[in-house]
């Protein structure tokens, strides 16, 4: 029986009284689990990660992560906080902010030093992880100077660094090239396949076929409407079209309208 | 083995989940200045939400035109700063109460804002100048009395020292403008969306350019901060514990240092966007969308 990683029971949260970004959601997320986060623009996905890496805490309701209930009093604690960070990986849509180091080997190496690695660990992982992501040749570069790709790829390696369980991408792979889009594909399948549980936000459908079994589908009204298959929601027209992740459009060869879909991301 | 051979290949400590190595726990409970920090800011995020979303609502004072509002705001500042009586000004203040009310802007906690920190500190710093040294007059507040004048260290000490009747009107008066002041910039912002009121500008003769530069650096402040709050929270994520000063301004100069890069690119960009939609380093402007 998989472990529940994280259980929501009625949480709600808003950054403006009156306005919820989302709204009494309830779901529970298992261990070795690949979860997509579907929903149009503004839906909530992204508040949803970040109440999960432990950033955001609910305004009513409760979250709990490994059993316990996570608020802002116990992430205040030292010891918990390092461990639920080491456990939960969180890797931002825009690479941009999580990039303030002066050197890529910097950046990687950033945050085993804060976890209290030893150097001689801190050292091994960074080569280590340089290595697999075929960065070697960008180690001494300034990560502002690099492309949107290369970007990614030192963001996920900074947090790949600390091994952590759970990953959570947000919208992985916007702005990435095709080439990079498989790349991270595969490199997520395959840290699944050891065990890590992927959880991804995005209205990318194709990429939610490919890297995951289950979806959670939020609506615009911030409304969890679908906990489903991910592959049986991908064929759900009448459900995607509602929350807006597809639309129809209509155009004519001689006597005969076409209606195609036309899907985000 | 070769590049392609390397190509995704997990290391060893990655085949298992879970910390295998020695941590340093730092012990205690976080008082984080990161965690301050980017409660700070979305505290700002969210002001600015509250106001666009008050500026957008329906109340009489939200209907007016911008550029009357602007004018009418200017002209009482301006009147508040020549008014001496305290009556006069007491009466202003609550009639910008009264508008705040009719504006359907929560009234007591815009005062506790408005007065909570400006003229409050404002009211202390002058203490000194209430002082029957700078302000002669009735005596109010005895702090020494003396039978005679003394001299020490070559500076005249007078006899008695004291907070004059006077002296306390006019720290009270300075008090009373700033905060009317306040009160009425505060009625405005809230009353009118950022656009109209930036253009609203322009009718008291601030140059266009001047409007654009400062409509663009709004837009981008809010911008700024929520890419600050993102590059705190992704350090936050790899930081445990309270760090030593040195780490802290090592944090923060490098925040400054990225977050200053960063700006330099999105200024290049945007000219370029700016650029290529025919700027030419003129702004060109409507002042009404019914013009």
């Amino acid at each position: 029986m998989p472990q529940v990683l994280f259980a929501f029971d009625n949480v709600s949260f808003g950054y403006v009284p009156g306005q919820p970004v989302f709204n009494k959601l309830s779901f529970k997320i298992y261990s070795g689990e690949t979860v997509a986060l579907l929903g149009a623009n503004g839906s909530g996905k992204s508040t949803l990660l970040k109440m999960m890496s432990g950033l955001i805490f609910p305004q009513q309701g409760i979250f709990k992560a490994y059993g316990q209930e996570i608020n802002e009093q116990r992430m205040e604690d030292d010891a918990f906080s390092q461990k639920y960070h080491l456990k939960v990986g969180y890797i931002f849509q825009n690479s941009e902010v999580q990039l303030f180091t002066t050197r890529v080997w910097d950046e990687i190496a950033y945050g085993p030093l804060q976890m209290g690695f030893t150097t001689k660990v801190v050292k091994q992982r960074v080569e280590d992880v340089l290595e697999m992501l075929q960065l070697e040749n960008l180690r001494d570069r300034s990560p502002h100077r690099l492309s949107g790709g290369e970007k990614k790829k030192v963001a996920i390696a900074s947090v790949l660094v600390l091994n952590p369980e759970v990953l959570i991408l947000d919208e992985p792979t916007s702005g990435l090239d095709p080439k990079t889009e498989k790349w991270l594909v595969e490199l997520l399948l395959k840290l699944n396949l050891k065990g890590r549980t992927i959880i991804v936000s995005t209205h990318n459908l194709e990429l939610a076929h490919v890297l995951t079994t289950r979806s959670l589908v939020l609506a615009e009204s911030h409304e969890l409407v679908c906990d489903g298959l991910t592959e049986e929601i991908v064929e759900n027209h009448e459900l995607l079209t509602a929350v807006n992740l597809i639309d129809e459009y209509s155009h004519i060869h001689g006597n005969i309208e076409h209606i195609h879909r036309y899907t985000h991301g | 083995m070769t590049a392609e051979e390397n190509y995704l290949q997990l290391p060893e400590w990655m085949e298992k989940t879970g910390c295998q190595e020695q941590v340093n726990t730092s012990p205690g409970r976080r008082t984080n200045f990161l965690v301050k920090s980017i409660r700070r800011m979305k505290q700002n995020i969210a002001d600015e939400l509250m106001t666009e979303s008050f500026a957008n609502r329906q109340g009489i004072l939200q209907q007016l035109d911008a550029r009357l509002k602007f004018v009418i705001v200017v002209l009482l500042v301006l009147a508040v700063g020549f008014v001496r009586s305290i009556p006069i000004l007491l009466g202003v203040w609550l009639f910008t109460i009264i508008l705040m009310r009719i504006a359907c802007i929560p009234v007591l906690t815009m005062q506790k804002r408005i007065w909570g920190v400006i003229p409050l500190i404002t009211l202390l710093i002058s203490i000194p100048a209430m002082l029957n040294i700078f302000i002669d007059g009735k005596p109010l507040i005895m702090i020494y009395e003396s039978t005679q004048q003394s001299v020490l260290a070559g500076i005249d000490i007078p006899a008695s020292l004291y907070i004059s009747q006077q002296g306390l009107t006019a720290g009270l008066r300075l008090c009373l403008r700033i905060g009317i002041s306040l009160s009425l910039g505060v009625l405005l912002v809230m009353t009118t969306p950022a656009a109209r009121l930036f253009k609203s500008m322009q009718v008291m003769g601030i140059p266009a350019l001047m409007v654009m530069i400062l409509e663009m650096s709004y837009r981008y402040l809010v911008l700024l901060l929520t890419l600050s709050i993102e590059m705190f929270e992704a350090r936050q994520l790899r930081t445990v514990g309270n760090l030593s000063l040195s780490a802290k301004r090592e944090q923060v100069g490098s925040s400054i240092a990225a977050l200053f890069a960063k700006s330099m690119e999105m200024t290049d960009e945007i000219y370029l966007a700016m650029r290529a939609r025919g700027y030419t380093g003129q702004a060109v402007y409507i002042t009404s969308e019914t013009e």
